[in-house]
């Protein structure tokens, strides 16, 4: 994760972590509908007014692209349990 | 799906904590969130109306649990990049988050470890029962 502000906290994630995560499923009836692979693409910033240019930036994203937002917000418990069990790379400024 | 969860009695709400207080919080939440730049904070994301709505939303929620006798605690308040009120609450090794969006759907996902099918569960709420249910879930 990326500092913006020298007061924020960092985070971290490895990528083997998220992409272990090989799939998150909605059901319909207790029937499987639709089974997302997850995946951590990498997408350098380069040259957006404003920010500063950032070549380890990456995205996670699901294959295919999620209908509805359900499996995204359990997919963020579970990013948020990686991230938690890595600790704090940088404390935020409170916990200093 | 939306959810209504109105209370008309203010009967056992202590007032002196309940929609003042909220109130307090969350403009002061919403100053501070107004004044970083560390934040995502979504383009439309009003600050004051928004706190009042999230003060308000979290009166009813609290004056839910009081009046049933569950139990409560302040949940960190967030808004996420749908501009869609994030509560959350840990209690022990439970974990229950709220999203309230602006036509008043509200969604909540349960956790209780790190697997997305056997330790995570979603839901809508679309009635009093339903938050009755996850306050006792969280409390228990």
């Amino acid at each position: 994760m990326t500092q913006k502000a020298p007061t924020d906290g960092v985070v971290s994630l490895l990528t083997s972590d998220v992409r272990a995560t090989d799939s998150v499923k909605t059901f319909e009836n207790g029937v499987p509908k639709i089974t997302y692979k997850i995946d951590v693409v990498s997408i350098p910033l380069i040259g957006i007014p404003g920010e500063t240019d950032n070549l380890a930036h990456a995205e996670i994203r699901p294959n295919p692209e999620y209908k509805g937002n359900k499996p995204f917000k359990r997919l963020l418990e579970r990013l948020a349990f990686l991230a938690n069990a890595r600790q704090w790379e940088i404390p935020p400024y409170e916990l200093r | 799906m939306s959810l209504c969860i109105n209370e008309t009695s203010s009967t056992n709400i202590p007032k002196a904590q309940s929609w003042n207080a909220s109130l307090v919080d969350y403009k002061a939440l919403s100053q501070s969130l107004g004044d970083t730049d560390s934040n995502p904070i979504p383009s439309d994301f009003k600050h004051y109306q928004d706190a009042q709505w999230i003060g308000e939303w979290v009166d009813r929620l609290r004056s839910v649990a009081i009046r049933n006798g569950l139990w409560w605690q302040k949940p960190l308040v967030n808004m996420n990049i749908d501009s869609e009120i994030v509560l959350e609450w840990w209690h022990k090794s439970r974990k229950l988050t709220i999203y309230i969006s602006h036509d008043d759907t509200v969604d909540f996902v349960k956790v209780w470890g790190p697997d997305v099918h056997t330790q995570m569960e979603d839901g809508s709420l679309e009635s009093k029962s339903d938050l009755v249910s996850i306050l006792n879930w969280i409390a228990d």
